[in-house]
C-alpha cells in the first residue's frame, strides 16, 4: 500500500510542478472604458477618459531592442516606445520627428540635423546630440551585427556639433538619408554598454514599457511626460501574439482584442469593424529574361496580359488590393511613375504573342512558397492557372521557405519566381537595387542600361533628376516585362466597436493615433 | 536496482549524443539562418559579413566541437531569433507544455477510468460496445481538426472559453480537451482490458467464494488495476508531447509551449534554439523513462527491472 | 515438397467454409462490418476517382470561390460540398485526396511491416547477440523525440508523398518488431517447435512452417491499426505544411487551407476532416474486430468475463 501511494505522489508531483510554473496573466481587458451596447452607436459616443486596449499581433516580438532585428512584430510594439529623427504623416510624407526641422545638406556627404529640445527618455536620460551619435554608432557597429544594416549601409558615422545639432556622415552622396533616419530608432546613450537593454527598453515615445511575460504578452502604458500633444486616450496597451488568423479573429469577436493585424480579406464581414489601407507589399513574379522561353520579350508580355489582376484583387483579396501600375512601387514611394499603366487582361492578345514567339506549349516553372506572405500560395496557383489558359504549360512548385530562398537568391535564375517586395523606406532605390538592377540579389535580367540609371540615381542629390531617372527605369522594366506585375496589397486590420483608428500607409501601428469611445 | 539505473543512464547518454549529432548535422548541412534573418533586399556582402559575425563561416568541424563543448555545460549560446540564451527560452516553454499535458491527463483520467471500469463489467454488452466505439471514434479524429471544431463551437458560437494564448487556467481548457480526448479514448481501452484480465483471474473466484459483494470486489481492485495503465499513459503522453506531438494542438491554439517553439525555430532557421530544444527534450524523455521504470517497481513488485 | 503440393487441395474447402464463417461473424458485429465497408469504399473511391469525381479537382474559378454546400443558400448541386478558396470543387478534392491517404497508408505499412517483421524474427528466433543488438537499438530509438526529428528532417528535405512514405517507417517499424519478437519467443517454447528443432528441421523451415502462421493474425491486426495511424500522421504533417505540397492534394492539406477560412467557410475544414476521421475509424473498428476474431484468447476472455459477471451478481 505504501509503495502505491509513493508512486502516485510521484505522478501528482510531476503534475503540480507543471501547474505551478505556468504563467499567470496580470492584465485582462477590463479597463475603465465600457462599450456601448450595440454596434453603430460608437460614432456618436464621446471618447472615454482613459482606456486599456489589447492588440493582437501575428507573432511575438523577438526583442524590444529596436536596433538589432528586422522584425515586423518587434516594430509593431517598439514603434510606440521609440522615435526617430524623421517621421511620416499618415499619408506617408516625410516630416520632422525628433528633429526640429528638415535636415540640411552641409556638403555632399554630410547631413545636418537640429534636434528638438527638452525631450527625455523614459529612463530619465536626456535626448540630445550625444544620444543620437550613440544610437548611430551602435547600429552601424559591425560587432553589433544588426539585421538592419542594409537600411544604413551608406552611413559612416555621426558627430555632435553642439548639444542639439548632429552631423550624419555618409560614405558617398546619399539623397535618401532623411528617409533612412525615418527608420533608425533613437536609444539612450547608455544602451550601448547595457547588455540587458532589451529587457528594460527605454525610448522617447508616447508609451513606455511596463512588462513582458515571454510567450504571453507585452504591456505598455502612456508616457506622462511625452513631448507631443497628439496622443489619444489610450492609457495602457497589452500586446498578445496569435499566429492563426482565425484565432485572432475569434478573439476579436469574443471581445478579447481591440485591434488585430493581418485580418483575412474574407473575414472583413465577420469583424466588428475593419480598416483597409494601401500597404507596402507588392507580390510579383520575377521572370527570367536571360534564358529559356521567357528570354523572348513577347512571352513575358504575354504572361502579363494573361493574368486577370483585377479579378485577383476583387475575388482573391476581396477588394483589399489594387492592381500594380506596372512597377513594384506604391504611389506613396519616391520614384513612383504616375504615367505607367498596368498591362490589360487580354488572353487573346497573350495567345497571339505566344504564337508569334513560337512558344506554344512551352513549360514555365513557377516557383512560390507558402505561409510567408498573405495568400502567397494562392497567388502562385492562380497565376499558374491563368498561364495555362493562354497556351503555356506552367509547372507550379510551392517550396518550403529555405528551398524557396535557394531559388530566389541562386545564381541559376528560375523561369519565374514569386516574391513579395516590401519597402519600409518608401523610396524606389531599395526595390530597384534588389530586383531591377542586374547585380541585384533577386534580378533576372542583364539590362546594363537599366542598371546604369539605377546606379546614377543612387548618388544623384538633385531630387528632380533622381526622380526622372527612376521614372525612366521603371518605364523600361515595364516595357520589357522583366516582371509579371500583379498587385499592391492592402493592410487589413480588424477592430472592436469601441475603437476609432485610421491605419497608416507606412504600416506603423501607432497607439497614440487611436481613440476609444466611452 | 543500482545496476539497472546505471545501465539506463548510460543508454540515455548515448541517446542524447545521438540526437544532438543528428540535429547538428541535418541543420548545418542545408539551412542558412542568415538568409532568413536579413531582409530579402540585403546585399550579398551584407549577408557574408553577418554570417561571419555569428560564426557561421567557420569550418563545420570547428563549429561542431565548439557546440558539443558548450552543450555539455548547458550553454547553447544565444538564440539567433530572440538574442538571449536559448536554454532560457526552452525552460520558459517547457512548463507550458507540461501544464497542457498535465491538465489533459487529469481530464482524461477523470473521464476514462470510470468508463473503462464500467465497460469491463459486461464485456460485449451494449454499453461496452457503445463506449468502445466511441473511444475508437475519439482516437480517429485528427486533433488539429478537433481543435478547430472546438474553436468554432465554444470560442466563437458560444463564447464560453478563451481560445488563444496561455494566460489563465481557462485558456488551457480547450487545448487540454483537444489533447485529452485521444488519451481518454486510449485509457478507456486500457483500463477495460486490464480490468477484464483481473476479473477473470483465479483470485476473483476465490474472493467470490468468500462471499464478498461483487461491487466491493470491483471497487477494491479497480484502483490497483487502473493505476498501472494510468501511469503508463501519463508517462507516455508526456513523452509524446515532448517528442513533438504537442506541436499540432499548440499551433492551433497558439499555446506557446515547446512544440510551438520548435516550429517557430524551424521556420526562423534558429539552429541554436532548435538544438537546445532537442537536447532538453531528449534529456527529459530519458529521465521520465527511468522514473517510470522505478515507479513501476514500486507500484507492482511483480515487475522485474532488467 | 509433396506436402506443399497437397496442401491447397486439403485447404480449399476449409478456407471457403472459414471465409463464409468469417463474413457471417462480421455481419453480426455491426461495427466491424462498418469498418470493412469504409475500408473497401476507400479503396474503390481511390481507384475510381477520375470516374466518380464530378470535376477536375484542380480546376479553379475565381468567381466561384467559397461557395457553400448545396443545402445552404448560395450552394448548388454543381458543387455538392461547396468550393474552396480558389473555387475548386471540395467533393472532387476529397475523392482524389483518398489516393494520397491510401498510398501513404499502404506504403508505410508495407515498408515498416517488412522491416519490423524481419528484424523481429531475427531477434526472436536467434536470440543472443542479434537479439540484444536489435533490442538495444530499439530501446535507444524509442527515446528519440520522434515527431521533432520528423519536423527537423522535413524542414530540410523537400517534403513529398515519396519522402513521407520513406520517413514515416523510421519510427513505425518498431511496434512490428516488438510484436513479432514476442510471438516468436512464445512460439519457440511450444512443444511442436521444440520437437521440430530436435528432429533437426532447418531454421528457415521452422520459421515458415511453424512460426509465421502464428503471426498472421496479430500482424494483420497491427497492420490495419498502423494503416490508420499512418493516415493520421500524413494528415498532421500536411496540416503543418511539412507533408504533401500543393498543387498535389491531400485531406490534411485541405484542412490546413480551410483553417484560414474557418469563420466564413466551415465546409473547407469540416469535410476533409470527416473523411480522415471516417477512414481512420473504419480501420480501427475493423482492426478491433479482427483482433477479437483472430485471437482465441480474447474470445475466451469475452466469454469468461461474461460468465464471471453473472456468477458474481448471483453471489
Amino acid at each position: 500500500m505504501r509503495s502505491k501511494r509513493e508512486a502516485l505522489a510521484l505522478i501528482l508531483g510531476l503534475l503540480l510542478v507543471a501547474c505551478s510554473s505556468g504563467t499567470v496573466s496580470t492584465t485582462g481587458d477590463g479597463g475603465t472604458a465600457t462599450t456601448s451596447g450595440s454596434g453603430g452607436t460608437q460614432a456618436t459616443s464621446p471618447p472615454a477618459e482613459s482606456a486599456d486596449i489589447t492588440i493582437i499581433l501575428a507573432g511575438e516580438p523577438t526583442t524590444l531592442d529596436p536596433q538589432i532585428r528586422d522584425d515586423g512584430n518587434e516594430r509593431a510594439v517598439s514603434d510606440n516606445i521609440y522615435e526617430t529623427l524623421m517621421a511620416r504623416n499618415p499619408e506617408g510624407e516625410l516630416v520632422p520627428g525628433l528633429a526640429a526641422a528638415e535636415p540640411t545638406q552641409v556638403d555632399e556627404t554630410t547631413w545636418q540635423f537640429t534636434l528638438r529640445e527638452g525631450i527625455t527618455f523614459h529612463n530619465g536620460e536626456p535626448f540630445n546630440a550625444e544620444s543620437v551619435v550613440a544610437s548611430i554608432d551602435r547600429i552601424i557597429d559591425p560587432d553589433f551585427a544588426s539585421e538592419q544594416v542594409s537600411f544604413f549601409s551608406t552611413i559612416s558615422g555621426a558627430e555632435a556639433v553642439d548639444d542639439t545639432t548632429v552631423n550624419v556622415l555618409t560614405t558617398e552622396p546619399d539623397p535618401i538619408l532623411p528617409a533612412r533616419m525615418y527608420w533608425m530608432k533613437m536609444v539612450p546613450a547608455t544602451a550601448s554598454g547595457d547588455a540587458a537593454f532589451a529587457e528594460n527598453p527605454s525610448g522617447t515615445g508616447p508609451y513606455q514599457f511596463v512588462e513582458w511575460v515571454r510567450g504571453d504578452h507585452v504591456t505598455l502604458e502612456a508616457n506622462p511626460d511625452y513631448w507631443g500633444d497628439d496622443v489619444g486616450n489610450v492609457t495602457r496597451v497589452t500586446y498578445r501574439f496569435v499566429a492563426e488568423a482565425g484565432t485572432r479573429l475569434s478573439a476579436l469577436i469574443g471581445g478579447d482584442a481591440d485591434v488585430i493585424t493581418n485580418l483575412q480579406p474574407e473575414d472583413v464581414g465577420s469583424a466588428p469593424q475593419s480598416a483597409s489601407v494601401t500597404g507596402l507589399e507588392h507580390p510579383v513574379l520575377i521572370i527570367n529574361a536571360m534564358e529559356g522561353a521567357t528570354a523572348d520579350v513577347r512571352v513575358r508580355q504575354a504572361m502579363n496580359l494573361a493574368v486577370d489582376k483585377q479579378a485577383m484583387a476583387d475575388e482573391l483579396f476581396g477588394g483589399n488590393a489594387t492592381v500594380d501600375q506596372c512597377q513594384i512601387l506604391s504611389e506613396s514611394f519616391f520614384g513612383y511613375n504616375p504615367d505607367l499603366e498596368a498591362y490589360a487582361y487580354d488572353p487573346d492578345a497573350a495567345r497571339a504573342l505566344i504564337a508569334e514567339a513560337g512558344a506554344e506549349g512551352a513549360t514555365v516553372e513557377v516557383i512560390g512558397t507558402a505561409g510567408r506572405w498573405l495568400k502567397d500560395r494562392e497567388v502562385v496557383e492562380v497565376v499558374g492557372n491563368f498561364l495555362s489558359e493562354v497556351g503555356l504549360v506552367p509547372e507550379v512548385q510551392i517550396f518550403e521557405f529555405d528551398e524557396y530562398l535557394n531559388r530566389l537568391f541562386g545564381d541559376i535564375r528560375p523561369p519565374a519566381i514569386y516574391v513579395t517586395s516590401s519597402n519600409e523606406l518608401l523610396d524606389a532605390d531599395r526595390q530597384l537595387s534588389a530586383y531591377y538592377h542586374l547585380d541585384g540579389i533577386g534580378a533576372s535580367n542583364d539590362d546594363a542600361e537599366l542598371a546604369g540609371w539605377i546606379d546614377e540615381a543612387r548618388s544623384e542629390t538633385d531630387v528632380a533628376a533622381r526622380e526622372g531617372l527612376y521614372h525612366q527605369a521603371v518605364q523600361k522594366a515595364c516595357d520589357e516585362a522583366y516582371f509579371l506585375f500583379m498587385l499592391n496589397i492592402n493592410d487589413v486590420y480588424g477592430m472592436s466597436e469601441r475603437l476609432q483608428w485610421q491605419p497608416r500607409v507606412d504600416a506603423k501601428i501607432l497607439v497614440k493615433e487611436m481613440t476609444v469611445s466611452a | 536496482m543500482g545496476r539497472f539505473l546505471l545501465k539506463r543512464i548510460l543508454q540515455g547518454a548515448i541517446v542524447v549524443i545521438g540526437v544532438t549529432v543528428v540535429v547538428f548535422v541535418v541543420t548545418r548541412l542545408i539551412g542558412d539562418p542568415v538568409r532568413v534573418m536579413l531582409p530579402l533586399e540585403a546585399t550579398a556582402e551584407q549577408r557574408a559579413a553577418f554570417a561571419a559575425q555569428l560564426g557561421f563561416d567557420r569550418p563545420i568541424h570547428v563549429q561542431f566541437f565548439d557546440f558539443i563543448g558548450s552543450a555539455l555545460r548547458f550553454d547553447f549560446g544565444n538564440s539567433l531569433w530572440q538574442d538571449r540564451p536559448a536554454l532560457e527560452i526552452v525552460l520558459e516553454a517547457l512548463p507550458r507544455t507540461l501544464l497542457l499535458v498535465g491538465a489533459s491527463m487529469v481530464l482524461a483520467v477523470i473521464i476514462a477510468v470510470p468508463l473503462g471500469i464500467l465497460t469491463s463489467l459486461k464485456p460485449g454488452g451494449f454499453l461496452d460496445r457503445l463506449l468502445v466505439t466511441l473511444s475508437l471514434t475519439g482516437l480517429s479524429m485528427p486533433n488539429f481538426w478537433l481543435g478547430l471544431l472546438l474553436i468554432v463551437i465554444f470560442g466563437v458560437q458560444l463564447q464560453i472559453f478563451p481560445i488563444f494564448g496561455s494566460g489563465t487556467l481557462m485558456h488551457a481548457v480547450l487545448p487540454a480537451v483537444t489533447f485529452a480526448l485521444p488519451s481518454a479514448a486510449r485509457l478507456v481501452m486500457l483500463t477495460r482490458s486490464a480490468m477484464i484480465d483481473e476479473l477473470n483471474k483465479s483470485y476473483v473466484a476465490l474472493v467470490k467464494a468468500k462471499n464478498v459483494p461483487f461491487r466491493r470486489l470491483v471497487g477494491a481492485h479497480a484502483f490497483r488495476n487502473a493505476a498501472v495503465p494510468v501511469m503508463t499513459m501519463t508517462g507516455w503522453e508526456i513523452i509524446r508531447a515532448l517528442a513533438g506531438y504537442s506541436v499540432v494542438v499548440e499551433t492551433v491554439f497558439a499555446w506557446p509551449g515547446l512544440g510551438f517553439l520548435a516550429i517557430q525555430s524551424i521556420t526562423r532557421q534558429d539552429l541554436i534554439l532548435l538544438q537546445a530544444i532537442v537536447f532538453v527534450v531528449a534529456l527529459m524523455i530519458i529521465t521520465i523513462n527511468i522514473l517510470m521504470d522505478v515507479a513501476y517497481k514500486y507500484i507492482d513488485p511483480r515487475i522485474k527491472l532488467t | 515438397m509433396a506436402q506443399t503440393v497437397a496442401a491447397p487441395g486439403i485447404a480449399t474447402p476449409g478456407i471457403t467454409r472459414r471465409f463464409a464463417g468469417v463474413v457471417g461473424e462480421l455481419w453480426k458485429d455491426k461495427a466491424g462490418f462498418f469498418g470493412l465497408l469504409v475500408m473497401s469504399t476507400l479503396i474503390l473511391v481511390a481507384i475510381a476517382a477520375p470516374i466518380l469525381a464530378p470535376h477536375d479537382p484542380a480546376a479553379q474559378s475565381l468567381s466561384a470561390r467559397l461557395d457553400p454546400p448545396f443545402w445552404l443558400e448560395g450552394g448548388s448541386l454543381e458543387h455538392p460540398l461547396g468550393t474552396d478558396n480558389l473555387g475548386r470543387d471540395v467533393l472532387s478534392r476529397i475523392i482524389f485526396g483518398s489516393r494520397v491517404s491510401l498510398i501513404v497508408g499502404l506504403g508505410v505499412v508495407a515498408i515498416a511491416g517488412t522491416v519490423g517483421t524481419v528484424l523481429g524474427l531475427l531477434a526472436g528466433y536467434n536470440g543472443g547477440r542479434v537479439d540484444s543488438l536489435i533490442m538495444r537499438w530499439l530501446d535507444t530509438q524509442l527515446a528519440f523525440p520522434g515527431l521533432l526529428l520528423y519536423l527537423v528532417i522535413l524542414s530540410v528535405v523537400r517534403p513529398s508523398l515519396l519522402v513521407l512514405i520513406v520517413i514515416l517507417p523510421i519510427n513505425a517499424w518498431m511496434v512490428y518488431a516488438l510484436l513479432v519478437r514476442g510471438v516468436v519467443l512464445s512460439a519457440k517454447e511450444t512443444p511442436y517447435v521444440e520437437a521440430a528443432e530436435i528432429v533437426g528441421a532447418r531454421p528457415k523451415r521452422i520459421i515458415f512452417r511453424h512460426i509465421l502462421p502464428n503471426l498472421a493474425a496479430p500482424l494483420l491486426t497491427l497492420a490495419v491499426l498502423e494503416f490508420a495511424s499512418a493516415i493520421l500522421a500524413e494528415a498532421a504533417l500536411s496540416f503543418l505544411g511539412l507533408g504533401i505540397q500543393p498543387p498535389e492534394m491531400s485531406w490534411g492539406l485541405d484542412v490546413a487551407i480551410g483553417r484560414e477560412y474557418v469563420f466564413n467557410a466551415w465546409w473547407l475544414v469540416t469535410f476533409p476532416g470527416i473523411a480522415i476521421a471516417l477512414t481512420v475509424l473504419g480501420a480501427n473498428l475493423f482492426a478491433s474486430w479482427l483482433r477479437i476474431v483472430a485471437d482465441p484468447h480474447e474470445r475466451e476472455k469475452r466469454f469468461a468475463a461474461g460468465v464471471s459477471m453473472t456468477g458474481g451478481r448471483g453471489a
